[in-house]
């Protein structure tokens, strides 16, 4: 005689299964990161900005990355004359959350103050329209606004199989406008994704860093950044990495000259 | 690109081209596999670059030593490393094997200066246990015409520290030369005892008429600023140009040159003759405002008006224009301003050449706010600066500013943005830091931590269809049950049996027998009128055991089917009362019964 598992039993089983994979999010030194970040904000407050920013340090070496860390670590930083070095922490920072608007204004303020400027590519007021709705959300909210939408369809579209009446129709809109939504986001999210997990920054923390026409010290010299320019990296060879710069000109630079983003 | 060949023993060093060593070992233990030499070309004309390639095949990354090469005295010899790597992958038998090589080119780029027949080589390649001659090629250096000539000169052989001198590189060049470059380390070229300017953002080709033709000539403009006392040399700076192979414009066919084959060209290099400085320190006695502006300055200060009320801005303008190192100009001091708010300037510049002299510009633009009411002036303005011509630090000063003050409105607070104009910045600071709340909004987050790199959050992607799926199939499993009778009967059916067997069970675990026995009869009979979607109630056993038989009922099911119901029958309608034991028994047989006939009547 064949016993099927029940449809109760199956979701129960599932819940269960969610409820034992959530707690490896938990990350328990965030406690103690918190605290070192709370001691650096005093000494900031006490003008000590060394041991502002070596108290931002520890609580990274916690464990902790919160935009609001790196930003207040690029202040430090930067209150201590170490521009490369500030805008390496507010570019971090805007990695984490490009939303904010401080540290869009940190960044741009002491982008200011490095003496190479390189103009951006042109780009036309839709491109730029697109750009910055684009730039409105982190790829944490992203992915979950993606997982949030797909779930949300699905669930409108099952709701909508028990449901009768208008109220079946009005779900079966429901979902596929969920649906639709996503599909419209969802070149925006995964771009977004990918340039986060795949398309590194590095900014330029000695004075001077020579871009080189290969990964060594005997290719040619091919211009000469200073601190705080920011690059993309495009590849690495060694202890060289190829990197660009918005206006399309690249190089070769030695990791010791750069902090990656 | 020519291969160079292991030079036979026996054979004297073949003048065409190419000599060679190709050496492939594999040696076990060494980290180079292999090495080779190539060259470029053989055949060269003076002053044209060319390229010796060795090449070194190595199965691991490392920094390699150069190899050793003879026969380098007549040439000119830049060298430089390019390095790749590649991976191959076999399969052998379903084996899959990958072997990774790196490849590090050493580059000799040789430019010959005098004609002659020259042996490159012989080249040798020693790293760990690999060691090889790679062999060795004759070069055949024919003189060749000079494609451009250059006349480099500056304004003037002494100067002060920081005076501007004016470099000129004057080219004249051949027909026959289809471009020029400069290089690209021009910074190396002038070294650090100059910081440099050119004058010009690109270097104009126009035409000049020497002996009697019309030729291309170019003019390189460079603003110098010696930056150390004593004697300095402008090394010569080295100009690489492409050119028409010499001869080879004559043997063009017509169908060449009506097609546009273009005829082969060469790069050469010319280098211009190197240039000496004697340059003069600074006498001492500098200002301590002097930022080292050396040469000619004017200062020019105004004020956008001379008449303004107590609290309300107005903006002093300061001007300074100079042809010393542009940028030695710096924020002026400004005198002391008694009665007036000060504020950081806001400054804006630009360098151009004006003749051969560079020339800047650099405004400061102070916003200034009265406090007191009155007559009032705004001093001189001055800079100090270095005058060559004089020998001596002079100042460019502006004239003193009269301002008229008014009262301010009463009860005003001075300020910059009274007066209604827009709201200016008067300077830029980063803001400040984010405090974070004591509560849990002020607690640190891992934001790095994404959540699609969890499993959890793909389970839950997963999670929504899957749901989706399970309530679509419960969804249409309800509507069948409803509509369809049988294949709701059917569906039904194994879990009427539990129901009804274990009603028997119970009856059987109090010793009422008939109840037992009446409860196990109904369970026999419903189980294949579930299954068939018949009603077996009303039938004979002999009926019964035909519909059985005829859905495929195996006949010993049927017979002990037939067998179960008449003991039913017999214990109900004739009194028979059976033991404990008996009713087990009859319990465990139709259990056995009903699973064959649920698998015989699928």
């Amino acid at each position: 005689m064949t016993f099927r598992l029940s449809f109760r039993a199956s979701c129960a089983a599932l819940l269960l299964m969610v409820a034992g994979a959530a707690p490896a999010l938990a990350r328990p030194n965030l406690d103690a990161a918190t605290a070192a970040f709370r001691e650096g904000n005093a000494a900031y407050e006490r003008g000590d900005f060394a041991a502002a920013s070596a108290a931002y340090a520890r609580a990274e070496s916690l464990g902790a990355a919160d935009a609001r860390l790196d930003y207040n670590r690029g202040n430090a930083l930067f209150r201590q004359n170490r521009l490369g070095e500030a805008i390496l922490f507010y570019e971090r920072a805007r990695k984490l959350d490009a939303t904010d608007p401080d540290v869009l204004h940190n960044l741009a303020f002491a982008r200011s103050r490095t003496l190479d400027k390189v103009p951006e590519a042109p780009s036309d007021p839709i491109t730029r329209a697109l750009w910055s709705i684009h730039s409105a959300y982190s790829p944490r909210a992203g992915a979950w606004f993606a997982l949030a939408l797909w779930a949300l369809g699905f669930a409108a579209l099952a709701w909508a199989l028990f449901a009768s009446g208008p109220a079946r129709l009005a779900l079966r809109i429901a979902g596929g406008a969920v649906f639709a939504l996503l599909l419209l986001s969802s070149p925006s999210i995964a771009y977004k994704l990918y340039r986060h997990e795949t398309v590194a920054r590095a900014v330029v923390l000695n004075p001077v860093a020579e871009l080189r026409s290969g990964p060594g010290d005997g290719y040619e010299l091919l211009f000469q950044a200073h601190e705080g320019t920011t690059f993309t990296i495009v590849d690495r060879h060694g202890s060289w990495l190829s990197v660009k710069l918005p206006d399309g000109r690249g190089g070769y630079v030695h990791k010791s000259a750069v902090g990656e983003v | 690109m020519r291969r160079l060949s292991n030079p036979p023993s026996s054979l004297p060093v073949t003048a065409l081209a190419i000599l060679v060593a190709l050496c492939f070992v594999a040696a076990p233990r060494a980290a180079v596999l292999s090495a080779e030499a190539s060259l470029g070309s053989t055949r060269v004309v003076t002053g044209e670059a060319f390229q010796l390639t060795v090449r070194v095949v190595a199965d691991k990354r490392e920094n390699l030593p150069w190899p050793t090469v003879e026969g380098l005295e007549p040439f000119t010899v830049s060298k430089t490393t390019g390095t790749s790597s590649s991976s191959q992958t076999t399969i052998i038998n379903g084996t899959v094997s990958r072997s990774e090589s790196y490849v590090t080119d050493f580059i000799y780029l040789l430019t010959a200066r005098e004609a002659g027949s020259y042996t490159v080589g012989p080249i040798r390649y020693a790293y760990k246990d690999f060691e090889r001659d790679l062999g060795r090629a004759s070069v055949t250096v024919t003189k060749a015409e000079a494609g451009i000539s250059t006349r480099a000169s500056m304004s003037k052989q002494r100067a002060y520290a920081g005076e501007q001198v004016f470099y000129n590189l004057h080219i004249t060049s051949s027909d026959a030369v289809q471009s020029i470059n400069l290089p690209k380390d021009f910074q190396k070229r002038v070294g650090d005892k100059f910081f440099f300017q050119m004058l010009d953002s690109a270097i104009e080709r126009r035409t000049a008429t020497v002996d009697g033709r019309e030729v291309p000539v170019y003019d390189v403009r460079i603003a110098l600023f010696p930056l150390i006392a004593g004697p300095a040399v402008l090394e010569g700076i080295p100009i690489e140009y492409r050119r028409i192979r010499p001869g080879a414009q004559e043997s063009q066919s017509m169908f060449d040159a009506f097609f546009g084959n273009g005829a082969p060209l060469i790069t050469q290099t010319a280098i211009a003759a190197p240039l000496r400085l004697q340059v003069t320190p600074l006498p001492a006695g500098a200002p301590s405002d002097f930022t080292g502006s050396v040469g000619q300055y004017s200062l020019k200060a105004s004020l956008d008006k001379s008449s303004t009320a107590a609290g309300e801005p107005i903006t002093l303008t300061v001007t300074i224009r100079g042809n010393g190192q542009p940028k030695s100009i710096t924020r002026p001091v400004l005198p002391d301003l008694p009665g007036f708010e000060v504020y950081d300037p806001e400054e804006s510049g630009t360098s151009a050449p004006e003749g051969s002299t560079l020339w800047t510009t650099r405004t400061f633009k102070y916003v200034l706010i009265p406090s007191r009411e009155g007559n009032t002036t705004v001093g001189a303005v001055s800079f100090p600066y270095f005058d060559p011509a004089r020998g001596a630090y002079v100042r460019a000063e502006s004239q003193p500013l009269a301002v008229h003050v008014t009262p301010g409105k009463p009860g005003a607070t001075p300020s910059p943005y009274l007066g209604g104009r827009a709201i200016a910045d008067l300077g830029g600071d980063i803001r400040h830091i984010k405090a974070g709340g004591m509560g849990k909004e002020g607690r640190l987050r891992d934001d790095a931590d994404l959540p699609y790199r969890h499993a959890t959050f793909f389970f839950l992607a997963l999670l929504a269809p899957v749901a989706f799926f399970a309530a679509l199939f419960q969804r249409r499993r309800a509507d069948r049950l409803r509509t369809d009778v049988a294949w709701s009967r059917r569906t039904r059916a194994s879990g009427a049996l539990r129901r009804r067997l274990k009603d028997a069970r119970q009856a059987m675990e109090s010793g009422r027998s008939r109840e037992f026995y009446r409860a196990l009869s109904e369970a026999v009979m419903a189980f294949p009128s579930d299954k068939l979607n018949r009603e077996f109630r009303g039938l004979t056993f002999s009926d019964a055991a035909a519909a059985l038989a005829a859905k495929g009922a195996a006949p010993e099911s049927v017979e002990a089917y037939d067998t179960l119901l008449q003991r039913c029958d017999l214990v109900q309608f004739a009194g028979l009362s059976p033991t404990a034991e008996e009713m087990s028994r009859d319990l465990g047989s139709a259990e056995a019964l009903l699973e064959r006939l649920d698998k015989e009547l699928a």
